[in-house]
């Protein structure tokens, strides 16, 4: 267990700046999940906290020592990579073991800690295969076995889940929240899956092309996103974000008029969740033909153009119309998030 | 696919074409052969009296184990044998040394970059435009300096060298096509740069290492230049030895034994290609589809 600190951290490969400045700090222990597009620079941020690569400038500490120039194996941390990373020749026995023997653990204890990583991660029965002869889901489960088996300050994790089916990856995710409540390693998370995010994290990053976009609890980020791009990358269906002016504490724009805002006059972005709006036959507050319409099950999900923009709105699960049809949608004030519209920057409320 | 299914003729006429352009190349190439073998089985009267293609009426292995044993070669009368050997214990370990080299440059080239590791490598690579007059009087004058001066060490020692730029180049581009992440794994596992090498890498190199050794054994079998500047009298290597049995000058020229000389000098490269050509072939190809 550990602390770990990234400070002002920048990577370029050559004339591309792949991370611009990036500042972070980790409590020992915490379980920090980072999220952002494809590309944006998490797994590059992995590989400078493992020591894979080197930092540009910036420090990256661990507990209160700058590890910079800190090899991967005194680092003392375990990863997941997301391309799985099996060694092709041996065995998964030894891919789990490999590591074990390298820092000289005693042979029972391998045995004992590789019984219980393979159980935990339901692949005892392929312990005798070789990675070739395993589907996607299994060699991810296995890589996730290698980090599992040793005992490291820091976890690091990236996308370990990802081709794993439905079920499985819920178990999964079970399985590591449990682990962490049990063993309370400090572990850094990279994915895609928004409930994993949601479930798993203490706290969660936003990054967006190189920069920290917002950091904060799963709570904070989808109640009160820092800006509309975590507005919209959080959650989903995404925030729905409408183009319009106040002028007196009211919004206008196509389709849409919300009134009792408390905000400066001028162009705004105004943001609310699909979820926290309804239709209504009285007080509506857009007031357009439906354009498409969804049955999810649990619910129906409604899309109109609204503020220059696709809307979506749930409503009831009996809810039915035909498209085109004109709805009443209420979207009450207190739901509604206002952005810079040219910055995107969260207005103060 | 089975042959029951009928092709269409215009398809049918194609498969004949190619075959038979094939079998032309085949009996193109083994003609040669053909000729030396059956030459190397004649008596001289034969090969005086019959046609180069003539079969041997009355087959002997007589040139064989003169060839082999009691030749005129030079001042000695004791044929190819001692060269033959000669040549065996300057390619093996100068095989062995080049490839285990070789493999240790291409990881680092590959896997352990440093600044400056593609200028480096591509220095390396016009080692392998140089041809091998040039480097003739400088090696000559190193080898004297180093006291390998006509031993077989002194050629191992110049194989090596120049066997190095390919090797290398061989190893470089198969470890550059495996992933980075096996190599970060183990990193993270704990194993230090040779423990990757022998555990992770090694393991995975086998078809390159076929390709290597064929290409070098090859190489260093059928050199005559450097055997022939670098070495002297018991020392040289069988090819050279089998030029000067060629043109050691006796009273009558003995074809036969020649023959039978020149293929003995071949059968080495002929046994390692039977035994590792189809790995030559997979590791050439390996590279390009990555599986
Ligand atoms: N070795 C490298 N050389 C040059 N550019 C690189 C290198 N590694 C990564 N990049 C670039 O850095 C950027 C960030 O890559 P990174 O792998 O960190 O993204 P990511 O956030 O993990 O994306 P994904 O979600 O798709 O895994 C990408 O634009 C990528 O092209
Ligand atoms: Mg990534």
């Amino acid at each position: 267990m550990a602390s770990l600190k990234i400070q002002n951290v920048c990577k370029s490969f050559g004339a591309v700046d792949v991370l611009k400045g990036i500042d972070l700090e980790i409590e020992s222990g915490e379980f920090l999940v980072l999220v952002g597009p494809s590309g944006c620079g998490k797994s590059t941020l992995l590989n400078l906290i493992a020591g894979l690569e080197t930092v540009t400038s910036g420090d990256v500490l661990i507990g209160d020592r700058v590890v910079n120039a800190v090899s991967p194996k005194d680092r003392d941390i375990a990863m997941v990579f997301q391309s799985y990373a099996l060694y092709p020749n041996m065995n998964v026995r030894k891919n789990l073991s490999f590591g074990l023997e390298t820092r000289k653990v005693a042979k029972p204890e391998i045995d004992a800690t590789i019984e219980r990583v393979a159980q935990m991660l339901q692949i005892t029965d392929l312990l005798d295969r070789k990675p070739a002869q395993l589907s996607g889901g299994q060699r991810q489960r296995v890589a996730m076995g290698r980090a599992l088996a040793r005992n490291p300050k820091i976890f690091l994790f990236d996308e370990p889940l990802s081709n794993l089916d439905a079920k499985l990856r819920v178990e999964m995710r079970t399985e590591i929240k449990r682990l962490h409540q049990r063993i309370h390693t400090t572990i850094v998370y990279v994915t895609h899956d928004q409930i994993e995010a949601m479930t798993l994290a203490d706290r969660v990053v936003v990054m967006k092309q190189g920069i920290v976009q917002q950091v904060g609890t799963p709570t904070e980020i989808y109640d009160t996103p820092a800006n509309t791009f975590v507005a919209s990358f959080i959650g989903s269906p995404a925030m729905n974000l409408m183009q319009g002016e106040i002028e007196g504490g009211t919004f206008r724009g196509t389709n849409v008029e919300i009134a009792g805002l408390s905000a400066a006059d001028g162009p705004v972005t105004l943001g609310f969740r699909a979820e926290d709006a309804a239709v209504a036959d009285t007080s509506a507050d857009i007031k357009a033909p439906i354009y498409t319409i969804e049955l999810l099950g649990d619910a129906t999900m409604l899309t109109v153009r609204a503020g220059g923009e696709m809307v979506s709105v749930k409503a009831a699960k009996d809810f039915r119309a035909e498209i085109g049809d004109a709805v009443s949608i209420s979207v009450p004030v207190g739901v509604c998030h206002l952005f810079d519209h040219e910055s995107g920057e969260r207005l103060a409320s | 696919m089975p042959e029951a299914i009928h092709k269409p003729p215009s398809e049918r006429a194609q498969r004949v074409f190619i075959y038979s352009v094939l079998l032309l190349f085949v009996v193109y190439f083994l003609a040669p052969f053909f000729v030396m073998f059956i030459t190397s089985i004649k008596t001289m009267d034969e090969i005086r009296n019959g046609t180069l293609i003539a079969l041997p009426r009355q087959p002997t292995l007589e040139p064989w184990l003169k060839a082999w044993g009691y030749a005129t070669i030079g001042v000695t009368n004791e044929g190819i044998r001692g060269f033959f050997w000669n040549s065996i214990r300057m390619v093996i370990p100068a095989v062995l040394i080049s490839t285990i080299i070789g493999a240790v440059n291409g990881y680092v080239l590959s896997k352990w970059r440093f600044r400056g590791s593609d200028t480096f490598f591509a220095m390396l690579l016009l080692g392998c435009f140089i041809p091998f007059q040039v480097i003739l009087l400088p090696m000559a004058r190193t080898l004297g300096l180093l006291g390998l001066s006509e031993s077989v060490w002194g050629l191992v020692l110049v194989h090596v060298v120049y066997g190095l730029a390919f090797t290398t180049l061989f190893f470089r581009n198969y470890y550059v096509a495996v992933p980075s992440e096996l190599v970060n794994a183990a990193r993270i596992d704990g194993a230090g740069f040779f423990r990757i090498f022998w555990r992770i890498m090694l393991p995975i190199s086998t078809p390159i290492f076929m390709v290597t050794i064929i290409w070098q054994t090859t190489q260093i079998w059928n050199d005559f230049l450097f055997g022939v500047c670098f070495s002297t009298g018991e020392t040289q290597p069988i090819t050279v030895a089998l030029n000067n049995l060629v043109n050691t000058s006796s009273a009558v020229k003995e074809y036969n034994v020649d023959m039978a000389a020149a293929i003995i000098a071949a059968l080495p490269t002929l046994f390692v290609y039977f035994v590792a050509g189809k790995y030559f072939v997979r590791g050439l190809t390996a590279g390009a589809v990555k599986g």
